[in-house]
This record gives C-alpha cells, sequence and structure tokens, in this order.
C-alpha cells in the first residue's frame, strides 16, 4: 500500500469509519453479495448505490462488535429485501424479464445458449422464491462453491450457522422447484 | 463435521436442481471500471450529496447518477444513466490522455489514495470537458462506441457490463476472498488521524463533480442547458417503455429528428427497440436491433439485442 492510504486508516476502534474507506475495502463484497441476493441486471449499479447511502447514514451504528463484513451483509440484506419487493411488483406488472438477463453467448450453439438462458431464468425464478438470506449461502455454496467455512467467515458467523442456513435453503429451493413444475404442468406457462 | 455433499456433485440431490445448478452463473466480478465509477458516486456521498434525498428514501441513491427515476423505478433509465457514464468516460479517456493536467483537483490532494485519486480525476475532467463542447449544436465528440466504419481514433471502446460468466469460474473465490483476507486498509496500520479527517479529504474530491451530463433541473452553471448531451439525456429519459412504450417510442423518434448521429444514439436504439417489444410489434423491433447491433457493434446494448436476434427468423 502506498503512503496515502496509511494517512487514512487509524485503529477501528478509536473513530466512526468513513463510507469511502468502507467501500475501497469491501466493495468486492458487497457487489457479490447483492448478486448473491438476486439483485441483477443494470439494478446492480443503483441498489449498490442504495448500499452505500445506507452505509454512509448508518456506518456510526457499527460498534466493532462484530465484523465489518457482516455489518455490510446486514446492510445489503435490508436494501436487497427492499429492492426484491419493488422488483416483483415490477415484474408482475411486465410480466418478463429483462434483457439483460440472457446472456450466453458463451454457449457452443445457439440452441445451447438458448437452453442455458431458459435454465438460468428458471433457476433465478426458483431462487428469488428463497429468503433472501438463505438465496445468499445457497448460491455461495452450490453455485460459487465456496467452502463452508469460508461462508462463515465471510458473514461472521459459526460454521453450525452456515449448515442449518444450507440445510433450510436446500428445503425451500426443492419445495419453490416442486411449485414451478406443477405450475408448468397444470396449464401454466408453456 | 464436514461440509455437506454439494448438489452439483449428488447423485441423489433432485435431479432437476443439479440440471439447473449446471447453468449457473457465478456473480460477475466487480471490474475496474465499475469500481471507479461506484468510488466517485460514494465520494458524493461521503460528502453528503445525497443526504437530504437519501434521508426520505432510500431510493435516492439513483440520483448519484443523475437520473431521477419513476417511482418503482425504470431498467432503461438507470441504463441510460450508466450508459452515460460509461460513454463519458470512453470519451474523457481520450481527453485525459492528451490533458492531464486540465484539472490538477484530484492529483493535488494528498491526502486522497490512488485510487480515489484516479475516478475523481476521471469525473473532474468529464465535467470539465463537456461544457467545453458546449454551444456547438453537433459536436465532434468521440462516440460513445465506435459505430462501424466510423473514423474515431484511439479511443478505445470501454468494455460493456460483461455477461455474467460461466459457473465454477475460480474468480468467485478470488472475490471472496480478496474482500476479507486481504488487508484492507480500514484494518490496517494504526495512525494518529482525528475523526474529521476522512470527511476533509472527500469534500475537495467531490466538490466539482456535479454529474454536469446528466444533472436534473436546477443545473448548476457548470453546466450549460445547452450541453447537448445534457438535451439528449433530458429527451430519452423519463421515457419507460415498459409502462408506456409509445410515448417510448416517440421520444426516440423525436431523439433521432434532433440527434440522428448523437451521442446516445445506441441508448436511443435500445429504448426504441424496448419500446417495439412492449407493444408486440417483435418483427420492427428484430429489424431494429439488427440493425443497431450492425451500427454500434461494441455497444453493450448490442450485446443485450443479440439474444433478440437469434431468437427470430
Amino acid at each position: 500500500m502506498n503512503a496515502p492510504a496509511h494517512t487514512l486508516t487509524a485503529p477501528m476502534a478509536e473513530r466512526t469509519l468513513d463510507v469511502t474507506e468502507v467501500y475501497q475495502a469491501h466493495a468486492s463484497f458487497v457487489w457479490a453479495s447483492l448478486q448473491r441476493m438476486g439483485v441483477r441486471g443494470p439494478d446492480l449499479d443503483d441498489v449498490m448505490q442504495e448500499v452505500f447511502v445506507v452505509v454512509h447514514q448508518r456506518i456510526h451504528t457499527f460498534d466493532h462488535s462484530s465484523k465489518l463484513t457482516t455489518w455490510l451483509f446486514g446492510v445489503c440484506l435490508r436494501v436487497a429485501s427492499d429492492y426484491r419487493r419493488r422488483a416483483w411488483r415490477r415484474r408482475e406488472q411486465v410480466g418478463d424479464t429483462p434483457l439483460e438477463d440472457r446472456p450466453g453467448h458463451d454457449a457452443a450453439t445457439p440452441e445451447d445458449a438458448a437452453l442455458g438462458r431458459e435454465a438460468r431464468q428458471r433457476l433465478d425464478a426458483i431462487l428469488d422464491e428463497l429468503d433472501v438470506e438463505k438465496r445468499a449461502v445457497f448460491v455461495m455454496f452450490e453455485v460459487e462453491e465456496l467452502p463452508c467455512d469460508e461462508i462463515a467467515a465471510l458473514l461472521g458467523v459459526p460454521v453450525g450457522t452456515v449448515y442449518s442456513r444450507l440445510h433450510a435453503a436446500r428445503k425451500q429451493f426443492e419445495k419453490a422447484l416442486a411449485r414451478h413444475r406443477s405450475r408448468a404442468e397444470h396449464g401454466g406457462r408453456r | 463435521m464436514s461440509d455437506p455433499v454439494r448438489w452439483s456433485a449428488d447423485a441423489n440431490a433432485p435431479a432437476e436442481a443439479r440440471e439447473l445448478l449446471r447453468h449457473a452463473a457465478t456473480p460477475r466480478a466487480l471490474d475496474p471500471e465499475t469500481r471507479a465509477r461506484h468510488a466517485a458516486a460514494v465520494a458524493k456521498i461521503a460528502a453528503g450529496a445525497t443526504t437530504a434525498a437519501a434521508g426520505a428514501k432510500l431510493l435516492g441513491g439513483s440520483k448519484l447518477f443523475g437520473l431521477s427515476k419513476a417511482a418503482g423505478g425504470s431498467k432503461l433509465l438507470l441504463t441510460l444513466g450508466l450508459a452515460g457514464a460509461v460513454a463519458v468516460t470512453a470519451a474523457t479517456t481520450a481527453v485525459v490522455r492528451h490533458r492531464t493536467n486540465t484539472h490538477t483537483i484530484a492529483t493535488t490532494t494528498a491526502t486522497t489514495t490512488a485510487t480515489t485519486a484516479t475516478s475523481a480525476r476521471r469525473a473532474t475532467t468529464t465535467t470539465a470537458s463537456v461544457p467545453a463542447t458546449g454551444e456547438r449544436p453537433s459536436p465532434p465528440a468521440p462516440l460513445p462506441y465506435r459505430e462501424r466504419g466510423a473514423a474515431t481514433p484511439a479511443v478505445e471502446p470501454i468494455t460493456a457490463p460483461s455477461a455474467p460468466r460461466a459457473r465454477a469460474a475460480p474468480s468467485a473465490h478470488v472475490i471472496a476472498r480478496r474482500s476479507t483476507d486481504s488487508p484492507s486498509p480500514v484494518e490496517s496500520a494504526p495512525s494518529p488521524v482525528t475523526a474529521s479527517g476522512p470527511r476533509v479529504r472527500v469534500a475537495p474530491l467531490t466538490a466539482p463533480t456535479v454529474t454536469a451530463p446528466t444533472a436534473p433541473a436546477p443545473a448548476p452553471e457548470t453546466a450549460p442547458a445547452e450541453d447537448p448531451l445534457l438535451r439528449e439525456t433530458r429527451l430519452l429519459q423519463g421515457a419507460s417503455p415498459e409502462s408506456d412504450p409509445p410515448a417510448a417510442l416517440a421520444r426516440a423518434a423525436e431523439h433521432e429528428r434532433q440527434f440522428p448521429r448523437g451521442q446516445m444514439a445506441a441508448e436511443r436504439e435500445f429504448l426504441a427497440v424496448q419500446a417495439l417489444r412492449a407493444m408486440g410489434r417483435d418483427d420492427e423491433a428484430r429489424a431494429r436491433a439488427r440493425a443497431m447491433v450492425a451500427r454500434f457493434p461494441e455497444s453493450p446494448y448490442a450485446s443485450r439485442v443479440r439474444p433478440l436476434l437469434s431468437a427470430g427468423p
């Protein structure tokens, strides 16, 4: 690290952090967490900013008793939940998934791309039915394939908590999957 | 106790879940461009730029990009904001190369970290460069994205927000590790700084960055209302292809009339494509999308509408 960065930092417990410092240290964590919670497409930028507005307003309440990432994860949870309520309303009105959620240029053929896209959309729809927090744990473990102790360290919780959240998340996932299946069979879409 | 077996590796897991997970996309990494853009916005937050708006509603965040969003928010508006930022940055990159000393506010702020300084300088130069082209009706400004065949010198296009990468990319681990394990500036070396230190630091950075190109109503004197980019943005912003497609289409048409080769031509075409789709005019949407991809092959919007093209005849 170069000299200027040093002059910014003081022992954490001695003073209130500044939002820019929090950003510099944990931008990637927030960015990834929001996606794990289901924020996607162009909304991601907007929600990212909302998080840091809240951080700016609430950072004085951070009492250093937990890890900063734990606290940030909590902020992300609240903002992402709020976002999801809005996004749901919007999606119900529009009845469409945004174009930007349809990548797939990495696929070998257009057919593969279409299949992958459809699978991703269905997966997102199912994941969106999970609690935001469980969704995040599920994605970290099943999609990103992070080991549980790493997830525990990120969230600042005991690894046992990760196990139980993952267990609950899987249950919710299976239920949501079943709901989607029966909806598709009983004259739903397609 | 050891980790449970991942569903992807567990033959007893629900088959359908395994199949879906096979196509899952890992979170997108925070690329340097996006990081810098957000850093500039966060500096503004730190300077209290959003306190009033944010106090009322969390949505205040979106104003940072200088675009007011209708309640609930339109994806496109936000996209426009982003594209604006990307576009301006792209345009600015060239400017910065030749006139690095135009604005030295950021660089002279001794206590700034390297990254913040970079983004801030970018931001200040941006605001500086836009009024410079201000009074001319049709600026020879660098296009946001190179039009195919257009002779745009040496402006490297900023890469589009990349699509979620394929599963099992190692980057996910990297992101996670970096955010926890790396010695973060926050947690590192002690040094005697008073509580007021950081705030003083950000203030001079953010003062000149008023987001001139897209700032709403009370335009400060740094952003003349005649600025073409501002006018283009005004014309397109507020048009929601979802809630009112005909109006959005009309806006696009008006933009095309006034700024056929404007800096936000790609955004306009994207708006039109979305509006046409919303109205069920899929063939027209596809035709327009095709033309748009041909004209702006490197625009992020092009990659967004490409799926449309492969979906139809």
